[in-house]
Protein backbone atom coordinates (compact mmCIF):
# COMPACT_ATOMS: atom_id res chain seq x y z
CA UNK A 1 0.00 0.00 0.00
CA UNK A 2 2.54 2.57 0.72
CA UNK A 3 5.26 3.11 -1.52
CA UNK A 4 8.75 3.54 -0.44
CA UNK A 5 8.55 7.93 -1.07
CA UNK A 6 5.71 7.55 1.80
CA UNK A 7 6.14 7.18 5.14
CA UNK A 8 8.07 3.92 5.00
CA UNK A 9 8.50 3.27 8.21
CA UNK A 10 5.47 2.47 10.79
CA UNK A 11 6.49 2.75 15.05
CA UNK A 12 4.22 1.12 17.41
CA UNK A 13 5.11 2.61 21.22
CA UNK A 14 3.67 0.87 23.83
CA UNK A 15 3.86 0.58 27.71
CA UNK A 16 2.64 -2.38 30.04
CA UNK A 17 -0.70 0.03 30.84
CA UNK A 18 -1.18 2.21 27.60
CA UNK A 19 -0.58 2.47 24.21
CA UNK A 20 1.22 5.47 23.22
CA UNK A 21 1.58 5.17 18.99
CA UNK A 22 0.28 2.34 16.95
CA UNK A 23 1.78 2.14 13.67
CA UNK A 24 2.50 6.06 12.92
CA UNK A 25 4.08 6.63 9.78
CA UNK A 26 7.51 7.88 9.68
CA UNK A 27 10.75 8.24 7.67
CA UNK A 28 13.47 7.47 10.51
CA UNK A 29 13.68 6.09 13.92
CA UNK A 30 16.16 6.96 16.41
CA UNK A 31 15.80 5.25 20.09
CA UNK A 32 18.00 4.50 23.10
CA UNK A 33 19.20 0.82 23.32
CA UNK A 34 20.89 -0.44 25.74
CA UNK A 35 24.24 -0.17 24.28
CA UNK A 36 23.61 3.52 22.87
CA UNK A 37 21.59 5.73 20.38
CA UNK A 38 20.28 3.37 17.62
CA UNK A 39 19.05 4.63 14.05
CA UNK A 40 16.69 3.11 12.07
CA UNK A 41 16.05 3.82 8.62
CA UNK A 42 13.96 2.06 5.73
CA UNK A 43 14.62 -1.48 5.16
CA UNK A 44 16.63 -2.40 7.88
CA UNK A 45 17.28 -5.85 9.04
CA UNK A 46 15.30 -7.68 11.65
CA UNK A 47 16.50 -6.66 14.67
CA UNK A 48 15.84 -7.21 18.64
CA UNK A 49 17.22 -5.29 21.40
CA UNK A 50 16.89 -4.19 24.67
CA UNK A 51 16.13 -0.49 25.30
CA UNK A 52 17.60 2.01 28.05
CA UNK A 53 16.62 5.57 28.89
CA UNK A 54 16.66 8.40 26.53
CA UNK A 55 14.79 10.15 23.79
CA UNK A 56 13.38 8.53 20.93
CA UNK A 57 13.18 10.75 18.03
CA UNK A 58 10.75 10.27 14.20
CA UNK A 59 10.45 12.36 11.65
CA UNK A 60 7.14 11.78 9.92
CA UNK A 61 6.76 14.81 7.35
CA UNK A 62 8.62 17.35 7.82
CA UNK A 63 8.01 17.74 11.90
CA UNK A 64 10.18 15.56 13.87
CA UNK A 65 8.32 14.34 17.02
CA UNK A 66 10.02 13.55 20.92
CA UNK A 67 9.42 11.29 23.41
CA UNK A 68 11.24 9.30 26.52
CA UNK A 69 11.28 5.96 27.23
CA UNK A 70 12.88 4.13 29.74
CA UNK A 71 13.52 0.23 29.74
CA UNK A 72 12.04 -2.46 27.60
CA UNK A 73 12.67 -3.95 24.33
CA UNK A 74 12.46 -2.63 20.75
CA UNK A 75 11.91 -5.28 18.19
CA UNK A 76 12.65 -4.28 14.14
CA UNK A 77 10.29 -6.06 11.46
CA UNK A 78 10.25 -5.53 7.64
CA UNK A 79 8.68 -2.02 8.10
CA UNK A 80 7.80 -2.34 11.53
CA UNK A 81 9.19 -0.64 14.45
CA UNK A 82 7.93 -1.53 17.75
CA UNK A 83 8.72 -0.18 21.32
CA UNK A 84 7.97 -2.18 23.68
CA UNK A 85 8.68 0.54 26.82
CA UNK A 86 8.06 -0.17 30.90
CA UNK A 87 7.77 3.89 30.60
CA UNK A 88 6.97 6.22 27.49
CA UNK A 89 6.22 9.61 27.34
CA UNK A 90 5.17 12.09 25.19
CA UNK A 91 6.91 15.31 25.07
CA UNK A 92 4.24 17.15 25.00
CA UNK A 93 2.65 16.02 28.22
CA UNK A 94 5.94 16.12 30.68
CA UNK A 95 5.83 18.63 33.37
CA UNK A 96 8.92 19.87 33.58
CA UNK A 97 8.73 21.34 37.53
CA UNK A 98 8.23 17.53 38.19
CA UNK A 99 11.08 16.44 36.04
CA UNK A 100 13.15 19.27 37.77
CA UNK A 101 12.18 18.40 40.85
CA UNK A 102 12.99 14.18 40.25
CA UNK A 103 16.47 15.12 39.16
CA UNK A 104 17.19 17.23 42.55
CA UNK A 105 15.98 14.63 44.24
CA UNK A 106 17.99 11.72 42.67
CA UNK A 107 20.43 14.01 42.48
CA UNK A 108 20.68 14.41 46.75
CA UNK A 109 20.54 10.51 46.63
CA UNK A 110 23.69 10.36 44.56
CA UNK A 111 25.64 13.09 46.51
CA UNK A 112 25.03 11.27 49.33
CA UNK A 113 23.46 13.35 52.00
CA UNK A 114 21.66 10.31 53.23
CA UNK A 115 23.33 7.37 54.98
CA UNK A 116 25.19 4.91 53.45
CA UNK A 117 23.47 3.29 50.06
CA UNK A 118 22.68 0.08 49.02
CA UNK A 119 24.20 -0.59 45.45
CA UNK A 120 20.46 -0.81 44.52
CA UNK A 121 19.57 2.38 45.90
CA UNK A 122 22.48 4.09 43.97
CA UNK A 123 21.50 2.27 40.59
CA UNK A 124 17.83 3.44 41.52
CA UNK A 125 18.94 6.85 41.86
CA UNK A 126 21.32 6.81 38.80
CA UNK A 127 18.26 6.09 36.50
CA UNK A 128 16.11 8.20 37.95
CA UNK A 129 18.60 11.08 37.30
CA UNK A 130 19.10 9.84 33.59
CA UNK A 131 15.27 9.35 33.71
CA UNK A 132 14.31 12.92 34.68
CA UNK A 133 17.40 14.52 32.40
CA UNK A 134 15.55 12.82 29.57
CA UNK A 135 12.82 13.76 30.50
CA UNK A 136 13.79 17.61 30.27
CA UNK A 137 15.49 17.29 27.45
CA UNK A 138 12.45 16.13 25.56
CA UNK A 139 10.16 19.24 26.69
CA UNK A 140 13.34 21.31 25.80
CA UNK A 141 13.37 20.24 22.35
CA UNK A 142 9.60 19.65 21.79
CA UNK A 143 9.23 23.39 23.09
CA UNK A 144 11.82 25.18 20.75
CA UNK A 145 10.01 22.70 18.20
CA UNK A 146 13.60 21.88 16.80
CA UNK B 1 -53.67 -12.99 51.82
CA UNK B 2 -54.90 -12.59 55.02
CA UNK B 3 -51.43 -10.46 56.69
CA UNK B 4 -51.92 -7.94 57.94
CA UNK B 5 -52.16 -4.01 56.04
CA UNK B 6 -49.27 -2.63 58.69
CA UNK B 7 -46.82 -6.28 58.29
CA UNK B 8 -47.12 -5.51 54.56
CA UNK B 9 -46.16 -1.94 54.26
CA UNK B 10 -42.90 -2.58 56.46
CA UNK B 11 -42.16 -5.47 53.74
CA UNK B 12 -42.79 -3.09 50.78
CA UNK B 13 -40.88 -0.56 52.53
CA UNK B 14 -37.61 -2.91 53.36
CA UNK B 15 -37.90 -4.68 49.91
CA UNK B 16 -37.49 -0.40 48.53
CA UNK B 17 -34.27 0.06 50.60
CA UNK B 18 -32.75 -2.98 48.84
CA UNK B 19 -33.62 -2.34 45.78
CA UNK B 20 -32.13 0.94 46.68
CA UNK B 21 -28.85 -0.16 47.92
CA UNK B 22 -28.59 -2.86 45.06
CA UNK B 23 -29.59 -0.63 42.37
CA UNK B 24 -26.49 1.90 44.10
CA UNK B 25 -23.88 -1.30 44.15
CA UNK B 26 -24.63 -2.17 40.62
CA UNK B 27 -23.95 1.82 39.31
CA UNK B 28 -20.76 1.44 41.41
CA UNK B 29 -19.71 -0.88 39.29
CA UNK B 30 -20.82 -0.35 36.17
CA UNK B 31 -18.42 2.60 36.91
CA UNK B 32 -15.56 0.36 37.74
CA UNK B 33 -16.69 -2.33 35.16
CA UNK B 34 -15.69 0.25 32.62
CA UNK B 35 -12.40 1.98 33.37
CA UNK B 36 -11.63 -2.11 34.35
CA UNK B 37 -12.60 -2.81 30.84
CA UNK B 38 -10.62 0.08 29.23
CA UNK B 39 -7.33 -1.11 31.34
CA UNK B 40 -7.46 -4.33 29.87
CA UNK B 41 -7.95 -3.04 26.27
CA UNK B 42 -5.00 -0.58 26.84
CA UNK B 43 -2.89 -3.74 28.21
CA UNK B 44 -3.53 -5.87 25.47
CA UNK B 45 -1.60 -4.65 22.21
CA UNK B 46 1.76 -4.67 24.59
CA UNK B 47 0.79 -8.48 26.07
CA UNK B 48 0.47 -9.62 21.97
CA UNK B 49 3.39 -7.62 21.08
CA UNK B 50 5.61 -8.53 23.78
CA UNK B 51 4.36 -12.52 23.36
CA UNK B 52 5.34 -12.23 19.60
CA UNK B 53 8.44 -10.98 20.55
CA UNK B 54 9.19 -13.75 23.15
CA UNK B 55 8.10 -16.34 20.32
CA UNK B 56 10.74 -14.96 17.78
CA UNK B 57 13.61 -14.91 20.61
CA UNK B 58 12.67 -18.61 21.90
CA UNK B 59 12.10 -20.26 18.54
CA UNK B 60 15.28 -18.09 16.89
CA UNK B 61 17.91 -18.77 19.37
CA UNK B 62 19.78 -21.72 19.30
CA UNK B 63 20.51 -21.51 22.91
CA UNK B 64 16.79 -22.18 23.52
CA UNK B 65 15.60 -24.23 26.46
CA UNK B 66 18.29 -22.68 28.25
CA UNK B 67 16.98 -20.19 30.01
CA UNK B 68 15.80 -21.06 33.58
CA UNK B 69 12.56 -19.49 33.27
CA UNK B 70 12.13 -21.98 29.90
CA UNK B 71 13.56 -25.42 31.88
CA UNK B 72 11.44 -27.42 34.28
CA UNK B 73 13.00 -28.26 37.37
CA UNK B 74 12.54 -31.79 39.05
CA UNK B 75 10.45 -30.00 42.20
CA UNK B 76 7.22 -31.62 42.28
CA UNK B 77 5.50 -29.02 44.64
CA UNK B 78 2.93 -26.38 42.94
CA UNK B 79 2.20 -23.16 43.60
CA UNK B 80 -1.31 -22.62 42.54
CA UNK B 81 -1.99 -18.93 42.51
CA UNK B 82 -6.13 -18.38 43.03
CA UNK B 83 -7.26 -15.10 42.49
CA UNK B 84 -10.67 -13.77 44.29
CA UNK B 85 -12.28 -11.02 45.12
CA UNK B 86 -11.97 -9.50 48.57
CA UNK B 87 -15.52 -8.60 48.62
CA UNK B 88 -19.08 -10.76 48.04
CA UNK B 89 -21.96 -10.20 46.43
CA UNK B 90 -20.84 -10.48 42.90
CA UNK B 91 -22.85 -13.42 41.56
CA UNK B 92 -21.35 -17.46 41.16
CA UNK B 93 -17.46 -15.23 40.75
CA UNK B 94 -16.35 -16.32 43.33
CA UNK B 95 -18.30 -19.70 43.85
CA UNK B 96 -16.61 -20.45 39.91
CA UNK B 97 -13.21 -19.63 41.07
CA UNK B 98 -13.14 -21.73 44.08
CA UNK B 99 -14.57 -24.42 42.72
CA UNK B 100 -12.10 -24.23 39.79
CA UNK B 101 -9.10 -24.07 42.09
CA UNK B 102 -10.36 -27.31 43.80
CA UNK B 103 -10.93 -29.07 40.59
CA UNK B 104 -6.93 -28.42 40.00
CA UNK B 105 -5.80 -28.63 43.27
CA UNK B 106 -7.49 -32.44 42.90
CA UNK B 107 -5.63 -33.22 39.34
CA UNK B 108 -1.94 -32.00 40.58
CA UNK B 109 -2.65 -34.15 43.16
CA UNK B 110 -3.56 -37.21 41.10
CA UNK B 111 -0.38 -36.55 39.10
CA UNK B 112 1.23 -37.14 42.03
CA UNK B 113 2.57 -33.63 42.50
CA UNK B 114 1.97 -31.55 45.60
CA UNK B 115 -0.12 -28.48 45.19
CA UNK B 116 0.38 -25.58 47.58
CA UNK B 117 -2.02 -23.21 47.39
CA UNK B 118 -1.50 -19.21 47.29
CA UNK B 119 -4.62 -16.66 47.41
CA UNK B 120 -5.22 -13.24 46.31
CA UNK B 121 -8.26 -12.11 47.55
CA UNK B 122 -10.20 -13.28 50.46
CA UNK B 123 -12.92 -15.09 49.08
CA UNK B 124 -10.91 -17.97 47.79
CA UNK B 125 -8.66 -18.07 51.01
CA UNK B 126 -11.97 -18.50 53.37
CA UNK B 127 -13.03 -21.36 51.68
CA UNK B 128 -9.76 -22.94 50.47
CA UNK B 129 -7.83 -22.85 54.22
CA UNK B 130 -10.90 -24.88 55.70
CA UNK B 131 -10.15 -27.69 53.28
CA UNK B 132 -7.64 -30.30 53.74
CA UNK B 133 -4.95 -29.40 51.25
CA UNK B 134 -1.54 -31.52 50.41
CA UNK B 135 1.34 -30.27 50.02
CA UNK B 136 1.78 -27.43 51.84
CA UNK B 137 3.77 -27.20 54.80
CA UNK B 138 3.65 -24.23 57.77
CA UNK B 139 6.55 -22.37 58.08
CA UNK B 140 8.20 -23.44 54.91
CA UNK B 141 8.85 -20.03 53.35
CA UNK B 142 8.32 -20.97 49.55
CA UNK B 143 7.66 -17.63 48.26
CA UNK B 144 9.34 -14.49 50.23
CA UNK B 145 7.71 -11.11 49.35
CA UNK B 146 9.05 -7.80 50.07
CA UNK B 147 6.76 -5.32 52.42
CA UNK B 148 5.04 -3.68 49.63
CA UNK B 149 5.91 0.09 49.77
CA UNK B 150 2.81 1.94 48.90
CA UNK B 151 0.36 -0.36 50.48
CA UNK B 152 1.13 -1.18 54.45
CA UNK B 153 -1.83 -4.32 54.03
CA UNK B 154 -0.03 -6.00 51.64
CA UNK B 155 0.93 -9.19 53.47
CA UNK B 156 1.88 -12.31 53.10
CA UNK B 157 0.48 -14.49 55.75
CA UNK B 158 0.11 -18.67 55.84
CA UNK B 159 -2.44 -20.36 58.01
CA UNK B 160 -1.77 -23.53 59.88
CA UNK B 161 -2.22 -25.93 56.73
CA UNK B 162 0.12 -24.77 54.51
CA UNK B 163 -2.55 -22.21 52.45
CA UNK B 164 -0.61 -19.04 51.94
CA UNK B 165 -2.44 -16.07 51.49
CA UNK B 166 -1.65 -12.48 50.23
CA UNK B 167 -3.85 -9.73 51.18
CA UNK B 168 -4.10 -6.90 49.21
CA UNK B 169 -6.63 -4.74 47.89
CA UNK B 170 -5.82 -4.48 44.64
CA UNK B 171 -9.34 -3.03 43.31
CA UNK B 172 -6.56 -0.29 41.35
CA UNK B 173 -4.50 -2.67 39.90
CA UNK B 174 -0.61 -1.09 39.26
CA UNK B 175 2.07 -2.56 37.54
CA UNK B 176 4.42 -2.58 40.38
CA UNK B 177 2.59 -4.80 42.37
CA UNK B 178 2.62 -7.34 39.95
CA UNK B 179 6.23 -6.54 39.12
CA UNK B 180 6.81 -7.48 42.98
CA UNK B 181 4.38 -10.73 42.97
CA UNK B 182 6.28 -11.76 39.85
CA UNK B 183 9.79 -11.25 40.87
CA UNK B 184 8.84 -13.26 44.03
CA UNK B 185 7.34 -15.94 42.20
CA UNK B 186 10.51 -16.19 39.70
CA UNK B 187 13.03 -16.23 42.32
CA UNK B 188 10.97 -19.21 44.26
CA UNK B 189 11.11 -20.84 40.91
CA UNK B 190 14.44 -19.85 40.07
CA UNK B 191 15.54 -21.48 43.63
CA UNK B 192 13.53 -24.56 42.63
CA UNK B 193 11.35 -24.50 45.63
CA UNK B 194 8.72 -24.88 43.07
CA UNK B 195 8.66 -27.00 40.04
CA UNK B 196 5.50 -25.17 38.47
CA UNK B 197 3.53 -21.91 38.72
CA UNK B 198 -0.18 -22.38 37.68
CA UNK B 199 -2.88 -19.96 38.32
CA UNK B 200 -6.60 -20.07 38.31
CA UNK B 201 -8.71 -16.62 37.66
CA UNK B 202 -11.99 -15.60 36.01
CA UNK B 203 -11.22 -15.00 32.24
CA UNK B 204 -12.80 -11.77 30.83
CA UNK B 205 -15.62 -12.46 28.55
CA UNK B 206 -17.74 -9.77 28.57
CA UNK B 207 -19.84 -8.32 31.31
CA UNK B 208 -22.48 -11.60 31.46
CA UNK B 209 -19.59 -14.26 31.01
CA UNK B 210 -16.10 -14.92 33.08
CA UNK B 211 -15.07 -18.42 32.50
CA UNK B 212 -12.85 -19.80 34.87
CA UNK B 213 -9.62 -21.00 34.25
CA UNK B 214 -6.20 -22.58 35.04
CA UNK B 215 -3.54 -21.82 33.50
CA UNK B 216 0.31 -22.31 33.58
CA UNK B 217 2.69 -19.82 34.29
CA UNK B 218 5.65 -21.59 34.74
CA UNK B 219 8.03 -22.89 33.31
CA UNK B 220 6.85 -20.59 30.30
CA UNK B 221 4.11 -22.84 28.07
CA UNK B 222 6.06 -25.35 25.57
CA UNK B 223 3.92 -24.05 23.11
CA UNK B 224 5.92 -20.70 23.10
CA UNK B 225 8.58 -23.25 22.70
CA UNK B 226 7.42 -25.18 19.35
CA UNK B 227 6.37 -22.28 16.98
CA UNK B 228 7.61 -21.39 14.00
CA UNK B 229 10.64 -19.42 13.28
CA UNK B 230 10.28 -16.35 11.34
CA UNK B 231 14.05 -15.70 9.82
CA UNK B 232 16.68 -14.54 11.81
CA UNK B 233 16.94 -11.51 13.55
CA UNK B 234 19.99 -9.42 14.70
CA UNK B 235 20.14 -9.81 18.41
CA UNK B 236 21.47 -6.73 20.90
CA UNK B 237 22.72 -7.59 23.10
CA UNK B 238 23.16 -11.46 23.16
CA UNK B 239 20.59 -13.85 23.24
CA UNK B 240 20.98 -14.40 27.05
CA UNK B 241 20.83 -10.92 27.90
CA UNK B 242 17.53 -10.27 26.07
CA UNK B 243 16.58 -13.22 27.43
CA UNK B 244 17.35 -12.29 31.01
CA UNK B 245 15.64 -9.34 30.44
CA UNK B 246 12.81 -9.95 27.97
CA UNK B 247 11.52 -13.55 29.79
CA UNK B 248 10.87 -11.61 33.43
CA UNK B 249 9.02 -8.94 31.51
CA UNK B 250 7.00 -11.78 29.81
CA UNK B 251 6.28 -12.97 33.10
CA UNK B 252 5.36 -10.11 34.66
CA UNK B 253 3.37 -9.15 31.70
CA UNK B 254 1.21 -12.08 31.56
CA UNK B 255 0.84 -12.01 35.51
CA UNK B 256 -0.68 -8.65 35.18
CA UNK B 257 -2.77 -9.45 32.52
CA UNK B 258 -4.37 -11.93 34.11
CA UNK B 259 -4.84 -9.53 37.46
CA UNK B 260 -6.47 -7.13 35.23
CA UNK B 261 -8.84 -9.87 33.42
CA UNK B 262 -9.54 -11.09 37.34
CA UNK B 263 -10.56 -7.58 38.37
CA UNK B 264 -12.72 -6.67 35.64
CA UNK B 265 -14.28 -9.90 35.52
CA UNK B 266 -15.36 -9.52 39.29
CA UNK B 267 -16.84 -6.21 38.00
CA UNK B 268 -18.97 -7.55 35.19
CA UNK B 269 -20.00 -10.20 37.71
CA UNK B 270 -21.32 -7.83 40.28
CA UNK B 271 -22.73 -5.62 37.77
CA UNK B 272 -24.71 -8.38 36.31
CA UNK B 273 -25.66 -10.49 40.06
CA UNK B 274 -26.73 -6.67 41.21
CA UNK B 275 -28.81 -5.96 38.25
CA UNK B 276 -30.59 -9.52 38.70
CA UNK B 277 -31.05 -8.28 42.40
CA UNK B 278 -32.13 -5.33 41.51
CA UNK B 279 -35.01 -6.70 38.80
CA UNK B 280 -36.50 -9.32 41.73
CA UNK B 281 -36.57 -6.70 43.99
CA UNK B 282 -39.01 -4.82 41.80
CA UNK B 283 -40.76 -8.06 40.91
CA UNK B 284 -41.44 -8.74 44.50
CA UNK B 285 -42.56 -5.04 45.56
CA UNK B 286 -44.99 -5.26 42.45
CA UNK B 287 -46.28 -8.65 44.09
CA UNK B 288 -46.25 -7.39 47.52
CA UNK B 289 -48.14 -3.98 46.74
CA UNK B 290 -51.20 -5.85 44.88
CA UNK B 291 -51.51 -7.81 47.86
CA UNK B 292 -51.58 -4.82 50.39
CA UNK B 293 -53.64 -3.22 47.89
CA UNK B 294 -56.07 -6.33 47.88
CA UNK B 295 -55.69 -6.92 51.67
CA UNK B 296 -56.98 -3.10 52.30
CA UNK B 297 -59.93 -3.38 49.73
CA UNK B 298 -61.11 -6.45 51.50
CA UNK B 299 -61.00 -4.39 54.94
CA UNK B 300 -62.85 -1.43 53.66
CA UNK B 301 -65.39 -4.05 52.26
CA UNK B 302 -65.83 -6.09 55.59
CA UNK B 303 -66.40 -2.38 57.50
CA UNK B 304 -68.96 -1.19 55.14
CA UNK B 305 -70.55 -4.91 55.64
CA UNK B 306 -70.43 -4.35 58.84
CA UNK B 307 -72.04 -0.43 59.09
CA UNK B 308 -74.62 -1.86 56.67
CA UNK B 309 -75.51 -4.94 58.45
CA UNK B 310 -75.47 -3.13 61.51
CA UNK B 311 -77.94 -0.70 60.32
CA UNK B 312 -80.54 -3.44 58.91
CA UNK B 313 -80.58 -4.86 62.26
CA UNK B 314 -81.84 -1.46 63.91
Amino acid sequence: MQTTNQQPLHLTVLTPTRRLLEGVGCGAVYFPSSQGVLGILPEHTDLVCALGTGIVYYNSGNVTSFLTISGGVAQVNGSSVTLLADIAEDAASIDVGRAQRALERAREMLTGKSDPQTPAEVHEAVSAEARALARIEAATLHSTGR
Amino acid sequence: MPANLKDLRTRIKSVKNTQQITKAMKLVSAAKFGRAQNNVLQARPYARALEKLVLKLVSGGREAEAHKLLQSSDSDRVLLLVISSERGLCGGYNSNTIKAAIRAVDELVTAGKKPVVMCIGKKAFQVLSRRPLAGGVKGQKLVTLPQLSQDPAGLLAENEKGVLHLGVQFDKPNFEFAQTVSTAIESAFAAGAVGEVHIVYNQFQSAMTQIPVCEQLLPLKSSVTSATAGGESVLEPSWSDLANSVLPRYLTTRFYQVTLEAIASEHGARMTAMDNATRNAKDMERRLQINYQRARQAAITRELIEIISGAEAL
